[in-house]
Protein backbone atom coordinates (compact mmCIF):
# COMPACT_ATOMS: atom_id res chain seq x y z
CA UNK A 1 0.00 0.00 0.00
CA UNK A 2 2.85 2.26 0.52
CA UNK A 3 4.26 2.08 -3.48
CA UNK A 4 2.42 3.55 -6.36
CA UNK A 5 0.38 6.72 -7.04
CA UNK A 6 -2.62 7.64 -4.89
CA UNK A 7 -4.82 5.79 -7.48
CA UNK A 8 -3.26 3.08 -7.73
CA UNK A 9 -3.23 2.33 -3.49
CA UNK A 10 -6.98 3.32 -3.59
CA UNK A 11 -7.56 0.44 -6.09
CA UNK A 12 -5.52 -2.40 -4.14
CA UNK A 13 -7.57 -1.37 -0.89
CA UNK A 14 -10.49 -1.59 -3.16
CA UNK A 15 -9.31 -4.68 -4.58
CA UNK A 16 -8.60 -5.93 -1.10
CA UNK A 17 -11.75 -4.60 0.19
CA UNK A 18 -13.54 -6.99 -2.65
CA UNK A 19 -10.99 -10.08 -1.02
CA UNK A 20 -12.17 -9.62 2.27
CA UNK A 21 -15.49 -9.26 1.62
CA UNK A 22 -15.96 -12.79 -0.30
CA UNK A 23 -13.89 -14.26 2.78
CA UNK A 24 -16.26 -12.82 4.86
CA UNK A 25 -19.00 -14.07 2.95
CA UNK A 26 -17.55 -17.63 2.84
CA UNK A 27 -17.14 -17.48 6.50
CA UNK A 28 -20.61 -16.26 7.76
CA UNK A 29 -21.89 -19.03 5.61
CA UNK A 30 -20.13 -21.99 7.45
CA UNK A 31 -20.70 -20.02 10.60
CA UNK A 32 -24.48 -20.48 9.77
CA UNK A 33 -24.22 -23.76 9.03
CA UNK A 34 -22.04 -25.02 12.31
CA UNK A 35 -24.94 -23.01 14.34
CA UNK A 36 -27.43 -25.08 12.79
CA UNK A 37 -25.42 -28.13 13.40
CA UNK A 38 -25.73 -27.46 17.22
CA UNK A 39 -28.93 -26.45 17.05
CA UNK A 40 -29.78 -29.98 15.45
CA UNK A 41 -27.12 -31.54 17.99
CA UNK A 42 -29.30 -29.71 21.10
CA UNK A 43 -32.20 -30.96 19.68
CA UNK A 44 -31.07 -34.97 19.52
CA UNK A 45 -29.95 -34.28 23.12
CA UNK A 46 -33.15 -33.61 24.18
CA UNK A 47 -34.99 -36.09 22.89
CA UNK A 48 -32.35 -38.81 24.17
CA UNK A 49 -32.24 -36.92 27.22
CA UNK A 50 -36.48 -37.54 27.23
CA UNK A 51 -35.28 -41.28 26.00
CA UNK A 52 -33.26 -41.70 29.32
CA UNK A 53 -36.80 -41.43 30.99
CA UNK A 54 -39.10 -43.55 28.81
CA UNK A 55 -39.92 -47.18 29.03
CA UNK A 56 -40.26 -49.75 26.39
CA UNK A 57 -44.03 -49.96 25.00
CA UNK A 58 -44.64 -46.48 25.80
CA UNK A 59 -47.16 -44.42 23.82
CA UNK A 60 -45.46 -42.07 21.79
CA UNK A 61 -45.93 -39.24 18.75
CA UNK A 62 -43.51 -39.57 16.04
CA UNK A 63 -43.53 -36.33 14.04
CA UNK A 64 -43.88 -36.50 10.18
CA UNK A 65 -43.63 -32.79 9.11
CA UNK A 66 -45.63 -29.70 8.85
CA UNK A 67 -46.43 -30.26 12.32
CA UNK A 68 -48.14 -33.59 11.99
CA UNK A 69 -47.77 -36.82 14.48
CA UNK A 70 -48.33 -40.30 14.11
CA UNK A 71 -48.97 -42.97 17.21
CA UNK A 72 -46.66 -45.02 17.72
CA UNK A 73 -44.94 -47.38 20.58
CA UNK A 74 -41.55 -47.39 21.97
CA UNK A 75 -40.40 -50.53 21.00
CA UNK A 76 -36.62 -49.87 22.71
CA UNK A 77 -34.92 -47.02 24.24
CA UNK A 78 -31.87 -47.68 22.44
CA UNK A 79 -30.76 -44.87 20.11
CA UNK A 80 -29.02 -45.44 16.66
CA UNK A 81 -26.23 -43.22 16.01
CA UNK A 82 -24.69 -42.25 12.85
CA UNK A 83 -21.13 -42.62 13.23
CA UNK A 84 -20.20 -41.49 9.94
CA UNK A 85 -19.82 -43.54 5.88
CA UNK A 86 -22.83 -44.59 6.08
CA UNK A 87 -22.55 -46.46 9.30
CA UNK A 88 -24.93 -46.21 12.67
CA UNK A 89 -24.34 -47.94 15.70
CA UNK A 90 -26.77 -48.44 18.55
CA UNK A 91 -26.31 -47.18 21.99
CA UNK A 92 -27.73 -46.98 25.37
CA UNK A 93 -29.43 -43.53 25.87
CA UNK A 94 -26.89 -42.08 28.11
CA UNK A 95 -23.62 -43.23 25.77
CA UNK A 96 -25.55 -41.98 22.52
CA UNK A 97 -26.15 -38.48 25.10
CA UNK A 98 -22.36 -38.43 25.72
CA UNK A 99 -20.99 -38.76 22.27
CA UNK A 100 -24.05 -36.15 20.95
CA UNK A 101 -22.42 -33.81 23.57
CA UNK A 102 -18.99 -34.22 22.17
CA UNK A 103 -19.54 -33.60 18.63
CA UNK A 104 -21.94 -30.70 20.21
CA UNK A 105 -18.47 -29.32 21.98
CA UNK A 106 -16.31 -29.92 18.79
CA UNK A 107 -18.74 -27.76 16.20
CA UNK A 108 -18.95 -25.26 18.98
CA UNK A 109 -15.20 -25.28 18.88
CA UNK A 110 -15.18 -24.47 15.00
CA UNK A 111 -17.71 -22.61 15.57
CA UNK A 112 -16.13 -20.10 17.42
CA UNK A 113 -12.63 -20.42 15.14
CA UNK A 114 -14.82 -19.21 11.96
CA UNK A 115 -16.35 -16.75 14.45
CA UNK A 116 -13.16 -15.06 15.73
CA UNK A 117 -11.87 -15.06 12.35
CA UNK A 118 -14.95 -13.26 10.67
CA UNK A 119 -14.35 -10.92 13.30
CA UNK A 120 -10.57 -10.18 12.48
CA UNK A 121 -11.72 -10.02 8.58
CA UNK A 122 -14.48 -7.56 9.48
CA UNK A 123 -11.70 -5.12 11.52
CA UNK A 124 -9.79 -5.31 8.66
CA UNK A 125 -12.40 -4.41 5.70
CA UNK A 126 -13.63 -1.13 8.91
CA UNK A 127 -9.87 -0.47 8.43
CA UNK A 128 -10.15 -0.32 4.78
CA UNK A 129 -13.28 1.46 4.90
CA UNK A 130 -11.95 4.43 6.90
CA UNK A 131 -8.88 4.88 4.86
CA UNK A 132 -11.10 4.83 2.01
CA UNK A 133 -13.36 7.25 3.41
CA UNK A 134 -10.70 9.53 4.43
CA UNK A 135 -8.80 9.06 0.64
CA UNK A 136 -12.43 9.94 -0.85
CA UNK A 137 -12.82 13.21 1.36
CA UNK A 138 -8.97 14.62 0.57
CA UNK A 139 -9.75 13.93 -3.29
CA UNK A 140 -13.44 16.30 -3.01
CA UNK A 141 -11.60 18.51 -0.98
CA UNK A 142 -8.83 19.20 -3.85
CA UNK A 143 -11.99 19.40 -5.99
CA UNK A 144 -13.52 22.29 -4.17
CA UNK B 1 -4.14 -7.93 -26.08
CA UNK B 2 -4.17 -12.19 -26.26
CA UNK B 3 -4.93 -11.08 -30.51
CA UNK B 4 -1.32 -9.78 -30.62
CA UNK B 5 0.13 -12.80 -29.74
CA UNK B 6 2.22 -14.98 -31.77
CA UNK B 7 0.25 -18.39 -32.52
CA UNK B 8 2.49 -20.19 -30.93
CA UNK B 9 2.02 -18.33 -27.66
CA UNK B 10 -1.38 -18.24 -28.12
CA UNK B 11 -1.12 -21.81 -28.16
CA UNK B 12 1.29 -22.46 -24.81
CA UNK B 13 -1.38 -19.70 -23.24
CA UNK B 14 -4.42 -21.71 -23.82
CA UNK B 15 -2.50 -25.18 -22.64
CA UNK B 16 -1.13 -23.52 -19.48
CA UNK B 17 -5.07 -22.08 -18.76
CA UNK B 18 -6.00 -26.00 -19.65
CA UNK B 19 -3.83 -27.22 -17.25
CA UNK B 20 -4.72 -24.48 -14.54
CA UNK B 21 -8.42 -25.67 -14.90
CA UNK B 22 -7.40 -29.58 -14.82
CA UNK B 23 -5.14 -28.67 -11.17
CA UNK B 24 -7.94 -27.39 -10.04
CA UNK B 25 -10.36 -30.06 -10.50
CA UNK B 26 -7.87 -32.75 -9.49
CA UNK B 27 -7.37 -30.98 -6.41
CA UNK B 28 -10.93 -30.64 -5.86
CA UNK B 29 -11.56 -34.12 -6.10
CA UNK B 30 -8.56 -35.03 -4.17
CA UNK B 31 -10.26 -32.88 -1.18
CA UNK B 32 -13.58 -34.52 -1.66
CA UNK B 33 -11.63 -38.45 -1.16
CA UNK B 34 -9.59 -37.38 1.67
CA UNK B 35 -12.90 -35.71 3.81
CA UNK B 36 -14.31 -39.42 2.43
CA UNK B 37 -11.20 -41.24 4.14
CA UNK B 38 -11.54 -39.29 7.29
CA UNK B 39 -15.14 -39.89 7.75
CA UNK B 40 -14.11 -43.52 7.47
CA UNK B 41 -11.05 -43.41 9.30
CA UNK B 42 -13.54 -42.01 12.27
CA UNK B 43 -16.47 -44.73 11.70
CA UNK B 44 -13.69 -47.21 11.75
CA UNK B 45 -12.30 -46.34 14.59
CA UNK B 46 -16.39 -46.25 16.33
CA UNK B 47 -16.27 -49.26 15.33
CA UNK B 48 -12.89 -51.10 16.66
CA UNK B 49 -13.89 -49.92 19.94
CA UNK B 50 -17.53 -51.40 19.75
CA UNK B 51 -18.41 -54.70 21.57
CA UNK B 52 -18.77 -57.34 18.89
CA UNK B 53 -21.83 -57.95 19.64
CA UNK B 54 -23.23 -54.14 19.61
CA UNK B 55 -25.97 -54.51 17.16
CA UNK B 56 -25.13 -52.36 13.77
CA UNK B 57 -26.42 -50.90 10.72
CA UNK B 58 -25.45 -49.86 7.37
CA UNK B 59 -27.65 -46.99 5.68
CA UNK B 60 -28.98 -48.04 2.22
CA UNK B 61 -30.47 -45.07 0.71
CA UNK B 62 -33.05 -43.69 3.43
CA UNK B 63 -33.12 -46.89 5.40
CA UNK B 64 -31.07 -49.05 8.01
CA UNK B 65 -30.35 -52.63 7.65
CA UNK B 66 -28.89 -54.19 10.39
CA UNK B 67 -25.19 -55.71 9.56
CA UNK B 68 -22.50 -57.90 10.99
CA UNK B 69 -19.13 -55.78 12.64
CA UNK B 70 -16.93 -57.98 10.91
CA UNK B 71 -18.26 -57.81 7.72
CA UNK B 72 -18.55 -53.62 8.02
CA UNK B 73 -15.42 -53.77 9.11
CA UNK B 74 -14.02 -55.53 6.32
CA UNK B 75 -15.99 -53.37 3.66
CA UNK B 76 -14.77 -50.27 5.13
CA UNK B 77 -10.99 -51.29 5.30
CA UNK B 78 -11.47 -52.41 1.78
CA UNK B 79 -13.19 -48.74 0.50
CA UNK B 80 -10.70 -47.24 2.36
CA UNK B 81 -7.67 -48.87 0.72
CA UNK B 82 -9.57 -48.05 -2.78
CA UNK B 83 -9.45 -44.44 -1.90
CA UNK B 84 -6.08 -44.29 -0.94
CA UNK B 85 -4.77 -46.28 -3.84
CA UNK B 86 -7.22 -43.33 -5.93
CA UNK B 87 -5.28 -40.91 -3.59
CA UNK B 88 -1.74 -41.57 -4.40
CA UNK B 89 -2.60 -41.80 -8.11
CA UNK B 90 -4.02 -38.41 -7.72
CA UNK B 91 -1.07 -37.19 -6.10
CA UNK B 92 1.23 -38.48 -9.01
CA UNK B 93 -1.09 -36.84 -11.38
CA UNK B 94 -1.25 -33.82 -9.55
CA UNK B 95 2.71 -33.83 -10.01
CA UNK B 96 2.78 -34.25 -13.27
CA UNK B 97 0.33 -31.10 -13.92
CA UNK B 98 2.74 -29.07 -11.79
CA UNK B 99 5.50 -30.02 -13.52
CA UNK B 100 4.21 -29.55 -16.82
CA UNK B 101 2.87 -25.92 -15.84
CA UNK B 102 6.12 -25.00 -14.41
CA UNK B 103 7.59 -25.81 -17.64
CA UNK B 104 5.15 -24.66 -19.92
CA UNK B 105 4.82 -21.35 -17.27
CA UNK B 106 8.51 -20.70 -18.01
CA UNK B 107 8.87 -21.05 -21.26
CA UNK B 108 6.31 -18.37 -21.77
CA UNK B 109 7.93 -16.21 -19.67
CA UNK B 110 11.07 -16.58 -22.11
CA UNK B 111 9.03 -16.19 -25.01
CA UNK B 112 7.17 -13.33 -23.90
CA UNK B 113 10.83 -11.95 -22.53
CA UNK B 114 11.86 -11.68 -26.02
CA UNK B 115 8.94 -11.54 -28.21
CA UNK B 116 8.84 -8.02 -29.74
CA UNK B 117 5.58 -6.14 -29.37
CA UNK B 118 3.24 -6.58 -32.51
CA UNK B 119 0.88 -3.72 -33.68
CA UNK B 120 2.25 -0.89 -32.73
Amino acid sequence: MSEGTPEEQVRQLVSAYQQFQAEAETLARQLSLSQMTMEELSRAVSTVDAMEKAEPGEEIMVPIGSGSFLHATLASTAVVLNVGAGISIEKPPAEAKEALTARKADVAAGSKKIADLLGKIEQEMAKIESILQKAEAARSEGFV
Amino acid sequence: MSTELPPQLQNQLAQLQQLQQQGQALISQKSQIEIMVKEIEAALKELETAADDQIIYKSVGDILIKAEKAKVLEDLTEKKDVMDLRLKTMAKQEERIQSRFTQLQDQLKQALGQAPPRGG
